[in-house]
């Protein structure tokens, strides 16, 4: 700490300032005053110097001791008895302004010059004043005179002396001319006398003073600032301190700067208490923010992947946990018969509880629906395995359905779960085949409903983490407002209802806090396509990829195996015999009353269509070659080929059925 | 495509379940070639629904070399769809073959 900073540094400085002031101006008031006073009493010393003098000298010619003065009335006694300068009686000549000493007396201060020039006898001319001359006129009222004397700025007294007594005649024997009795007290001599002794007080005082302001300053500091740099300290470095171990401080009396260290001692305890408090809690809360996280990823990992797309079907899904963990879950998977299984759940509370129901949940349905088992089947084992064992008494809504893409049928079950949409042309809800939640009562038995899903349907599937989520005003997003953008996906091409849903969902609950998982699934039964083109690599595993295609296409199972045997042995001739090495090959087919499928590639010119074996002259016991194309022609009810532009381009036409779907 | 044979004294029967075609055709004659001496061979083909010339070569295969060797072969449980195939090449004549 800057001792500059310290406020009784400060306070000690400007004490002493105002203490100084104070000193100068009762110095200066005392000064005045006491000058004053002083004056006064030398005024009235000389008047009564003068008036002794006068009375003193009464019974004395004066004139007889001009020559002798030794033997007369002793002047410099006057001048010592009344402390002042010069006595003396001149006899005046008014005419010539002149004066002529008769007697003399110097004091102690008398100028060197005063006593060498002045004596008796001497005359010296013009200097009678007018004060002397009127006292000579015979005023007796010995006023106090301050004038520039013949030796000195002075104070003077006059006093007419016009007669002495005389012990011969016994009588008084006036002067021939009246004489002037002057008695005088120099200033600048007084003055330098009453400054000495007033220089003493003064240097006293100041002294006195200061030593006082320091002493104040060092008590001051020992008694306050110093204890106060201790709890300062202390305060300052209470956090740093308190790692080491926290004292008290001392409280020693009860004044103010013990109460400020009691305080101090209570506060502190409170704080240290209450970091505690905190520092155990922060402990705490991290340790469960990282087991949820870990949680968290564990519940994520154990959920497919947000996208699957198959030739029957897509599925899209989106989860987006909240803070806390929820317990959502989504599952799908191909089961062995190729049908598609799809379940989405949400398990009550939240947290690490909730977040272990629900991995023990997405295994239990995982592995139900593997074993084959209708939606009504896996939601009965799953609530009955759930309701044996769970003590937490959690529950779980989850909606299970099972789609056939053979038939283009879907079978659903729901345990409590919210109802889930059909998009197709229009929007259909479905509320049926709806049981209680799984997870509490066992024994339960729940029902499977059948629907019938067109291509391009799609069935939306959440959780009520969308309907329920907030606005920042605190307002549900509600499945009123899901129903009416999910209508907006009637008829769309857009096979993502989901991020129709969520980019409302999105603004809508701008600046809100998320409170529960949002999570939403749905599989989109692909729509009939009239027409694909394939970019096709002249490798038999593009094989896959036509089969593919083929599926897709609006036309009855048959009439795509017929398709796909085409295409199948066109494909592989290509392979084998256009190329030397890879080359690439074009597929395009189109559905109409005909169907056309258009094999383009740029291998070595080659007419398929010539030289097709003749199947009665076929040697079946030992040929085995040809059979492939003879095969296309014989399914393809129209055929065309053509080279052009350095291509091979082949044309098969195939009738197609009234659509037996 | 699977297969799974069945051997039953000296009559082997080999199930054949999904499509045989030029992707599966490999696979069916690395199963069909270990017969460990049955002199009667049966193809059941009830589970496939697909045929192609790849296919078709491969049963014509088997069955010379089960019948070069001196056994007896046959096919049989063949749905409409790839007895069309058998129908349309003629193999319907030559082979013991059994329509489902």
């Amino acid at each position: 700490m800057k001792k500059t900073k310290s406020i009784f540094f400060k306070t000690a400085i400007i004490l002493a300032l105002v203490v100084l002031l104070l000193d100068v101006l009762v110095l200066a008031l005392t000064y005045n005053i006491t000058y004053n006073n002083n004056l006064e009493l030398a005024e009235s010393r000389l008047r009564n110097a003068a008036e002794m003098t006068l009375k003193s000298t009464e019974t004395y010619n004066l004139y007889d001791y001009v020559d002798k003065p030794e033997e007369g009335f002793n002047f410099d006694m006057i001048c010592e008895m009344f402390d002042i300068t010069y006595v003396y009686v001149v006899e005046p000549d008014v005419r010539t302004r002149s004066e002529t000493y008769i007697a003399i007396g110097f004091g102690e201060n008398a100028s060197e010059e005063a006593i060498n020039t002045r004596y008796p006898g001497i005359r010296v001319d013009g200097e009678l004043n007018d004060s002397e001359i009127e006292a000579y006129n015979g005023n007796d009222d010995g006023v106090i005179l301050h004038e520039l004397s013949r030796f000195d700025d002075s104070l003077i007294c006059y006093l007419p002396c016009t007669q002495y007594f005389d012990f011969k005649s016994n009588d008084y024997v006036e002067y021939k001319a009246p004489l002037v009795v002057g008695a005088e007290l120099s200033l600048n001599d007084y003055n330098r006398s009453f400054q000495r002794q007033f220089n003493v007080i003064t240097i006293l005082t100041i002294t006195l003073t200061l030593l006082m302001v320091v002493a104040f300053g060092v008590i001051l500091y020992f008694k306050v600032s110093h204890p106060l740099r201790v709890i300062t300290a202390r305060i300052s470095h209470f956090v740093t301190d308190r790692k080491k171990g926290f004292t008290k401080l001392k409280v020693k009396g009860e004044d103010e700067l013990a109460q400020m260290s009691q305080a101090f001692n209570t506060m502190a305890e409170e704080i240290d208490t209450y970091i505690g408090d905190i520092e155990a809690l922060t402990r705490e809360k991290h340790t469960q923010e990282a087991e949820l996280n870990i949680a968290r990823r564990i519940q994520m990992g154990l959920l497919q992947p947000d996208n699957f797309d198959t030739a029957k079907m897509d599925i899209d899904a989106y989860i987006l946990p909240a803070k806390d963990v929820g317990g959502d879950l989504y599952d799908y998977c191909v089961l062995d018969d190729g049908r598609i299984f799809t379940a989405i759940a949400d398990v009550s509370g939240k947290g690490i509880s909730a977040s272990l129901f629900m991995s023990r949940a997405i295994t239990l349905l995982h592995q139900y629906a593997q074993r084959g088992y209708s939606p009504a089947r896996i939601l009965e084992r799953f609530n009955d395995t759930l309701a044996a064992q769970n003590p937490s008494g959690l529950f779980i809504t989850a909606f299970v359905a099972i789609f056939d893409p053979q038939k283009h049928e879907l079978v659903y079950s729901n345990a409590g779960h919210n109802y889930p949409y059909i998009i197709s042309d229009k929007l259909v809800t479905l509320d049926s085949a709806h049981g209680v939640a799984a997870g509490l009562f066992a024994g339960e038995a729940f029902e499977d409903a059948t629907l019938r899903l067109a291509p391009g349907d799609i069935l939306f599937m959440f959780t009520d983490g969308v309907n329920e989520a907030k606005s920042a005003s605190g307002e549900f997003y509600s499945t009123q407002r899901l129903e009416d953008r999910l209508r907006t996906c009637i008829g769309s091409d857009d096979p993502a209802a989901i991020h129709v849903v969520l980019d409302e969902l999105k603004s809508f609950t701008e600046g809100a806090e998320q409170n529960d998982d949002i999570t939403m699934l749905t599989m989109r039964v692909k729509p009939y396509v009239s027409e694909v083109t394939l970019n096709l690599k002249s490798d038999k595993s593009e094989l896959v990829r036509i089969r593919s295609a083929i599926d897709q296409l609006d036309i009855s199972e048959d009439k795509k195996k017929t398709l796909y045997l085409a295409a199948e042995e066109i494909f592989v001739n290509i392979c084998s015999y256009a190329y030397d090495t890879q080359g690439e090959a074009g597929l395009n087919i189109t559905v109409g009353n005909v169907i056309g499928m258009t094999f383009t590639d740029s291998g070595a010119p080659f007419d398929p269509t010539a030289d097709v074996i003749d199947i009665n002259d076929y040697d079946h016991e030992h040929s085995i070659g040809g059979l492939g194309r003879f095969l296309v022609f014989s399914v393809a009810d129209r055929y065309d080929y053509e080279y052009k532009d350095g291509k091979n381009i082949l044309s098969l036409y195939f009738n197609n059925e009234v659509n037996d779907r | 495509m699977n297969v799974t044979k069945k051997l039953d004294s000296d009559t082997m029967t080999i199930f054949v379940e999904g499509w045989l075609d030029t992707l599966t055709a490999e696979q069916f004659r690395s199963e069909a070639q270990q017969l460990e001496g049955a002199e009667k061979v049966i193809l059941d083909l009830s589970k496939v629904d697909y045929i192609s010339s790849a296919g078709l070569r491969e049963v014509v295969a088997l069955h010379r070399s089960v019948t070069g060797s001196g056994g007896s072969f046959s096919v049989r449980g063949v749905v409409p769809a790839v007895m069309d195939v058998f129908t349309l090449t003629g193999f319907d004549k030559k082979l013991d073959i059994t329509p489902a």
